[in-house]
């Protein structure tokens, strides 16, 4: 939808958003005496649809999203975000510090069968909402204009897309944290391969994705056995250096 | 039949257009013709709707553009930029195939829009070029394949389709012979008259009155916008 091929939520602070909503749904419950069972993933899709909201009104000019203004809105979430967090283990008792840690780091372990009741559903809907719409955002490639002249209702499309983006986005966070850079690298490097049509960019980004991410963790509880290394530490340390080769590749073509 | 009654457009403090009015009716090849900062594209993009008038307003059919259906609108009316923002490797066939979208729907059948978008490149001499990535292409040729693009807008889904377009249809073309060789401009007034013939209407927007001649002059005619377009017609 921002029509540029190297963003992604971890940069556009919709993770950090989700992360918000979660930490502040973990210590405030905490404070409060309210179960916390079902809260955190709720608040985490909160937060993060209201981490993409932000970043979407600020980088909208005129009908067209500006994408430096876009980055630059995602540097000031991220920013704010991590405030809170920071304001939140100040406040939190060690249990709590416990597992705000680990939503910053990241970490597959969270995840039991349990968890699932609340993933599967949020992500089938999320990604049911984004087939629905792969030929709008084919058109989108085009531009924004040309979509409108084409007969894409950019506002329905814009906001049903963010909703989606919240609400897978929001729901992951919520279980396994923040964990950077599969999320732009993957679908980067498939559209180099497959072809930018949505149809068949999306399914399959969400099976390299999974499989990436899968793969990364099997790594990360065996490279340094018995330690278990936050998966997110490993995702980072491997993405970022492919993040700048994939920068200074759009800069020479 | 596309009306525009009084047009004002205004950007900031400045009037673009100041009280315009022009008619388009089916059949009709009209080019715009004027001076650099004259406003024509600024007319253009106002006819497409893409531009809310200050005052005045720009009727399709006798209805607002407004007030249209998107959709609807868009098996209308197309509109060939001067520049595309594309820089996304589809390759050709789908570039053409997404000018399509609007006739499209769970009933359509592949092969028509197959047939649709080899017409639609074979028309501006393109068809050796379906499989190519959109982006190695040069400036004359992405130009032709959006071009095809909008014919491919134009074109109602095959037999069976239940798809059918009533009623004025609109072509709005912004400079689209500027970067091509003569050969290739002939190709796309001859394309851009025949739309005007099939019971539509073209709108041509282009910096010199030089090609004007080489239009066949059967029902064309051009208008002349003056500086700061205060009178067309």
């Amino acid at each position: 939808m921002v029509r540029d091929p190297l963003d992604d939520p971890g940069l556009l602070g919709v993770s950090s958003g989700g992360a918000v909503g979660a930490a502040l749904a973990i210590v405030g419950g905490g404070i409060t005496g309210v179960v916390t069972g079902g809260l955190a993933p709720i608040a985490a899709c909160a937060g993060a649809g209201v981490a993409t909201a932000l970043v979407l009104l600020l980088a909208r000019r005129g009908g067209r999203i500006d994408t430096i203004t876009l980055l630059l809105a995602g540097i000031a979430v991220n920013a704010f975000a991590g405030a809170i967090l920071g304001a939140c283990t100040v406040i939190a008792s060690d249990t709590q510090l416990r597992n705000l840690a680990f939503w910053t780091l990241g970490a597959l372990g969270g995840v039991t069968w349990d968890a699932l009741r609340w993933i599967v559903p949020a992500l089938v809907l999320a990604l049911v909402l984004l087939l629905r719409l792969a030929r709008s955002l084919d058109v989108m490639l085009l531009g924004e204009r040309e979509a409108a002249h084409l007969g894409v209702r950019l506002d329905r499309v814009s906001w049903t897309i963010a909703a989606a983006v919240a609400l897978g986005v929001g729901i992951g966070t919520a279980f396994v944290g923040l964990i950077g850079f599969v999320g732009l690298v993957v679908p980067h490097l498939l559209r180099l391969v497959v072809g930018p049509v949505h149809m068949r960019l999306l399914p399959l980004a969400a099976v390299a994705g999974a499989l990436l991410l899968t793969a990364s963790d099997v790594l990360a509880r065996t490279v340094a056995a018995p330690i278990e290394l936050p998966i997110g530490v490993l995702t980072a340390a491997v993405g970022a250096p492919t993040f700048l080769m994939l920068i200074l590749r759009r800069r020479v073509s | 039949m596309l009306v525009a009654q009084e047009l004002v457009i205004r950007r900031g403090d400045a009037d673009i257009l100041r009280g315009v009015s022009c008619t388009v009716r089916p059949g009709e090849f009209v080019a715009v013709v004027g001076p650099i900062g004259a406003g024509k594209s600024t007319l253009l993009h106002a006819l497409a709707g893409d531009l809310t008038p200050a005052a005045g307003s720009v009727c399709l059919d006798e209805v607002p553009l407004s007030r249209w259906d998107a959709r609807e609108l868009a098996r209308r009316r197309a509109v060939l930029a001067q520049h595309s923002p594309l820089d996304f490797a589809l390759t050709v066939d789908e570039v053409v195939a997404l000018g399509h979208t609007p006739h499209v729907t769970r009933t359509s059948n592949e092969r028509g829009q197959a047939a649709v978008i080899a017409d639609a490149l074979d028309t501006v001499g393109m068809g050796w070029a379906t499989d190519r990535a959109y982006p190695t292409l040069s400036g004359g040729e992405r130009q032709r394949v959006h071009l095809a693009r909008v014919l491919a807008q134009f074109a109602v889904g095959g037999p069976g389709s239940g798809d059918a377009v009533s009623g004025t249809r609109i072509a709005l073309l912004d400079e689209p012979i500027t970067v091509l060789d003569p050969r290739h401009q002939r190709v796309v007034l001859e394309t851009a008259r025949r739309l005007a013939e099939e019971n539509g209407c073209a709108v041509l927007v282009e910096g010199t009155p030089v090609f004007v001649r080489t239009i066949p002059p059967a029902r064309s005619r051009p208008w002349v916008t003056h500086a700061r377009s205060e009178q067309n017609t």
